[in-house]
């Protein structure tokens, strides 16, 4: 790995201000369309542009990227356990 | 404990050899933190998304906020974000003025952010919003934005701190490339929270 690690960096310098602009892009995006699945999908993408870039998750051991999305699955199931009894469909 | 791992410290002296899940004790600690607090984000927000549904008359957003000024605060984080990512990624070349300086960006960008929070909590609350009240509809509205926002807001002031420290060691060489990447990864978990609060709040 450390072989490469110089070429690594050299890229990244790029890839994260790309990542930086379709963000932003996506935001613009997100604020003018307001349909609910859709802001719910722009939500998730961000989440993995952050997660996947900035975070380095795409560089790591997939035990580690399961681990982190479980977690977060596990915070959208608390909302989906809870939310039949609110007496208003979700979508 | 926390200043040992952020600060990186021990990662710049010697770091550990990767284990079961790849990557350095720090690191995994770093992100079994980011886990928990995310979790602990997701049960305020579930709970927000609960009572939202279920409430007859949700404050109307458009009435409330202007979505132009939230966009810049959006754009704020994003872009300390990337400053953030280009730190790491500097630091990791042995550039250390370049970590220190896109450090140091990335902590003036979190205050920029804070400052307009506080305008717009200002605005709120001269509007007439309180935890309890609000003139818009329903009453949990206010307890919900302030505590979330507020908790978002919170983990920002401390990450203006941990990144200042951080900007600190890495000019005088104390933290490595390892302690400014942990430092990094709570920024942008930070930023990723900012995401989920700016959808649920100021977009659905």
């Amino acid at each position: 790995m450390s072989d490469t690690h110089a070429a690594h960096v050299e890229a990244s310098y790029r890839s994260y201000w790309i990542a930086w602009a379709i963000l932003l892009v996506l935001t613009l995006v997100m604020i003018s369309i307001s349909t609910k699945a859709f802001l719910i999908g722009g939500i998730l993408l961000k989440s993995v542009i952050i997660g996947a870039w900035f975070m380095h998750l795409k560089h790591e051991r997939a035990i580690l990227i399961w681990s982190v999305v479980a977690g977060i699955l596990f915070a959208g199931f608390l909302f989906l356990v809870i939310h039949f009894d609110a007496g208003t469909s979700l979508l | 404990m926390n200043s040992t791992a952020v600060t990186g410290h021990e990662a710049a002296t010697h770091e550990s050899e990767p284990g079961f899940y790849g990557t350095s004790w720090q690191k995994l600690m770093m992100w079994w933190f980011i886990i928990g607090d995310a979790i602990l984000f997701g049960s305020f927000l579930a709970a927000y998304g609960f009572s939202r549904i279920s409430a007859v008359n949700w404050p109307d957003r458009t009435q409330m906020f202007s979505l132009n000024f939230i966009t810049v605060m959006t754009f704020t984080l994003i872009t300390s974000s990337a400053t953030m990512a280009t730190a790491v990624a500097a630091s990791r070349r042995g550039d250390r003025k370049a970590a220190f300086n896109f450090t140091m960006a990335t902590a003036v960008g979190g205050l920029a952010f804070l400052g307009m929070q506080a305008y717009e909590w200002y605005h709120l609350i001269h509007n007439g919003a309180r935890m309890d009240t609000n003139p818009w509809g329903a009453p949990a509205f206010g307890a919900y934005f302030f505590a979330i926002t507020g908790f978002h807001g919170s983990h920002v002031a401390s990450g203006v701190l941990i990144l200042l420290i951080t900007a600190w060691n890495a000019k005088r060489g104390k933290s490595g490339p390892e302690g400014v990447e942990l430092t990094g990864l709570y920024w942008h978990f930070v930023d990723l929270v900012w995401v989920f609060v700016f959808g649920c709040f100021y977009l659905i």
